[in-house]
């Protein structure tokens, strides 16, 4: 082989070398650079969200806010799912390229980030203070707060109440969603005697739940056990810092509420439940996210389904409810400077100022048909006309201040799941029951209280 | 320097290892620098996001034997193992043997149209299985009226089964073509020698075409026990490990254990084993298959 041969074959091998690893090298170039403050903004890995967000950092970006002199420059991409989006955020700080903000945030994940150092307390933060006044958030917060502190600057709420087959329950002669054990029984036993009637409509079963057989879907705990234990327990939380705080009592009542209805929870999977012509139960927890696609489906708000609140022991109790709610976080990493979290900093205090903050929250109701966390959402006169067109959502926000987010603690997962074991073998015993009375959950809670301990360390 | 290029001479050739260079790159890049980071890893407890990152030694390997999640991942691999192999093997060649009896006119054709499943994402498949077995689905609908209702995915067999089905069904086609480049390849002679022997039909398959084939089936053995060691979108999509972590895999708790449970380095751990007992496994596999082929092998 020439010598020529053997010099561009070393200059091709390397160039080929050299090309195939360029991707591995050294981070992108610094986000701060000449003039101006690159600030990545994550939103959650929807169209809905991603378009509403890519409307708020242009206006904010055309603002031409300044930080130590620099423009700010919001610039915003999707959370990456890899293969959830916690673990593409884990995956953004062992990488050290987490965003410097981003929305999406339970309380839950965020106790796991608050642990791990990656994300900044607000409570003490003169801005923060300020979007609490500005957004009402006061009476709200302390829900929010993680080992005393506040982490998460909350967005959104879904309260997970029930959503009823109106027009079974007319059927059955129940004009009003049941609020009450004695109510809830009351139905049950309507629906019991009345099997044939409720047959020929399409209704099969009373209480449709896939997930309460599925220990593996810990998140929907939070949406099924933990929502009635709280419309129960009168909001008592479940875990307190490292100490599982439930009340056996009323977890054994819990259990037992899901047990009565024996042999008419359904637990096959029906993909789209309230979408079907002739929905197959009685209710379901509510799904505030498929209101928009339930209105285009030509399903009427009290006519074919009704948002009721969750049944609490007696008249009088407060209906207390799970929130699916998320919110902004801002993280701390080693790419992200100073000036880059000050910049962040500067996009929630515009986006939320005494100004802005109500338009903010207006925009994403209609953009995405969630209720914004505020304390003043029935009573702010920005809201009522939206509200108006959307009796759905101003019934869903009358349970807005009620509503209690996800257990803070960085284990939350072990801790749902074993429970969901619990919950999932007890109620493998009373599916096929057609008596009223539900069988004694006292062995299968008192085995959930120690799988609970252990998966999470909890004393 | 010169006398170390001519002894990278002697062995091979500067241009030979060069040429070698790009592929022994990629495998330190992105096999070994990986393999010794997860082994690393596996000795911490960290979750990849904090800033402490505790050794633990040994810690997350000791955990590994009383974690029940783990002990019935470790079973389960051999419960898909059996039936996966053995009805993708018998599905396999029988597609192999029909579509090699079919006229060269449709044979490609044919064989193509088997090897369809193979192309279909996990995830659309699941989907549709999802959609299949729902309540409200024209099967169940159907079952109820003549008075069964089907629980599919709270039975801990019936959902092991939908698993092992679509796997089947899935890899047949694809493991049909080793079976019918393997039926092809044999010569017209020996079938010609087989006639005048009088050995045809089954005598002539299990005698002489099944032996003439025995390398193929070992290739198709090993690789079969591999796939049924890392399954994971169908379980993740259709069970979530359960019932009762009847259909949990490896793969599954490396998954939930890394990426649910944020236990990033107990996930490592579990990756570790799981490696160690495929690894051991296919040896098992194909020391038994060698053996097989030495006997009955032609």
């Amino acid at each position: 082989m020439s010598k020529m041969t053997k010099i561009i074959s070393i200059i091709t091998l390397s160039t080929i070398m050299v090309s195939s690893l360029a991707g591995c090298g050294s981070k992108a170039e610094s986000a701060a650079a000449g003039d101006v403050v690159n600030v990545s903004f994550w939103t959650a890995p929807q169209k809905v969200q991603y378009d509403y967000w890519t409307t708020k950092t242009e206006e904010f970006n055309k603002t031409n806010t300044k930080v130590n002199g620099k423009i700010i420059k919001m610039e915003i991409q999707q959370m990456p799912e890899t293969p959830s989006s916690e673990a593409g955020i884990q995956n953004a700080l062992a990488t050290d390229s987490a965003p410097a903000i981003s929305e999406n945030i339970n309380r839950g994940f965020a106790k796991t980030l608050q642990a791990a150092d990656a994300i900044y307390p607000l409570e003490a933060e003169t801005w923060f203070q300020d979007i609490v006044k500005n957004r009402e958030l006061e009476k709200i917060m302390p829900g929010w707060e993680i080992e005393g502190k506040q982490y998460v600057l909350p967005q959104y709420v879904n309260p997970m109440v029930l959503q009823w087959n109106t027009k079974a329950l007319k059927e059955l002669g129940v004009e009003k969603a049941p609020e009450t054990i004695a109510e809830f029984q009351a139905v049950l036993t309507k629906f019991r005697a009345n099997k044939d009637k409720m047959k020929a409509m399409g209704v099969s079963h009373v209480f449709y739940r896939n997930s309460l057989i599925r220990p593996d879907q810990w998140w929907d705990r939070s949406s099924d056990f933990q929502n009635m234990y709280l419309a129960l327990s009168g909001g008592k939380p479940w875990v307190e810092g490292n100490k599982l705080v439930l009340d056996k009592e009323l977890t054994k009542e819990t259990f037992e509420f899901f047990g009565s209805m024996g042999d008419t929870l359904l637990t096959s999977e029906i993909p789209n439940v309230w979408a079907e012509e002739k929905p197959a139960v009685l209710f379901t927890i509510a799904a505030p996210w498929e209101i928009q696609a339930l209105r285009e489906g030509g399903k009427k708000y009290g006519e074919d389904f009704t948002y009721g609140p969750m049944i609490v022991k007696k008249q009088g109790d407060v209906a207390y409810n799970f929130a699916d709610s998320k919110g902004l976080v801002l993280y701390k990493d080693a790419n992200i400077t100073d000036e880059i979290h000050k910049g962040s900093v500067e996009f929630v205090k515009w986006l939320y100022n005494k100004e802005n903050s109500a338009q903010t929250d207006l925009e994403w109701l209609k953009a995405t048909k969630m209720l914004p966390v505020r304390g003043d959402l029935a009573t702010n006169e920005t809201f009522a006309p939206y509200l108006k067109e959307y009796p759905e959502l101003a019934d869903l926000a009358i349970h807005v201040p009620n509503a209690i987010p996800s257990m803070p603690h960085d284990k939350m997962a072990q801790i749902q799941e074993a429970l969901g074991t619990q919950l999932s073998a007890y109620l493998k015993t009373t599916m096929t029951s057609t008596d009223i009375k539900s069988k004694d959950a006292t062995k299968y809670v008192d085995d959930a209280f120690a799988a609970m301990k252990e998966a999470g360390g909890l004393e | 320097m010169k006398e170390k290029i001519d002894s990278l001479k002697d062995k091979g050739g500067i241009l030979g290892w060069l040429f070698n260079l790009p592929y022994i790159a990629y495998s330190i890049v992105f096999f070994l620098i990986p393999l010794i980071w997860a082994i690393w890893l596996s000795s911490t407890d960290w979750n990849l996001m904090s800033n402490d990152k505790n050794f633990v030694g040994l810690d997350n390997f000791i955990k590994l034997f009383d974690d029940p999640r783990i002990k019935a991942a470790f079973m389960n691999s051999f419960r898909y193992l059996v039936p996966i192999v053995i009805l993708t093997f018998i599905s396999g060649m029988i597609i192999g043997l029909l579509v090699h009896n079919l006229p060269n006119k449709i044979k490609g054709v044919t064989a193509v149209l088997f090897f369809i499943p193979y192309l279909t994402s996990g995830v659309a498949v699941s989907v549709v299985v999802r959609y299949f077995f729902s309540y409200n689905s024209a099967f169940n609908v159907f079952l109820r009226g003549k008075g069964m209702s089907i629980e599919w995915f709270s039975d801990p067999k019936l959902s092991f089964a939908i698993i092992v089905g679509i796997v089947v069904w899935k890899m047949s086609g694809y493991y049909a073509l080793f079976f019918l480049s393997a039926l092809e390849s044999i010569s017209d002679d020996i079938h010609d020698a087989c006639k005048i022997d009088g050995a045809i039909g089954m005598k002539k398959f299990i005698n002489v075409t099944l032996p003439m084939m025995i390398p193929t089936l070992t290739t198709v053995v090993v690789l079969l026990a591999g796939l049924a060691f890392g399954l994971f979108t169908e379980p993740y999509l259709l069970t979530g490990g359960g019932p009762n972590l009847a259909t949990t895999t490896w793969q599954l708790e490396i998954y939930n254990t890394s990426f649910t449970n944020f236990e990033s380095g107990y996930g490592a751990a579990i990756a570790i084993a799981s490696a160690v007992h495929i690894f051991i496994t296919i040896k098992i596999v194909t020391y038994a298959m060698g053996k097989l082929n030495k006997k009955y092998g032609v």
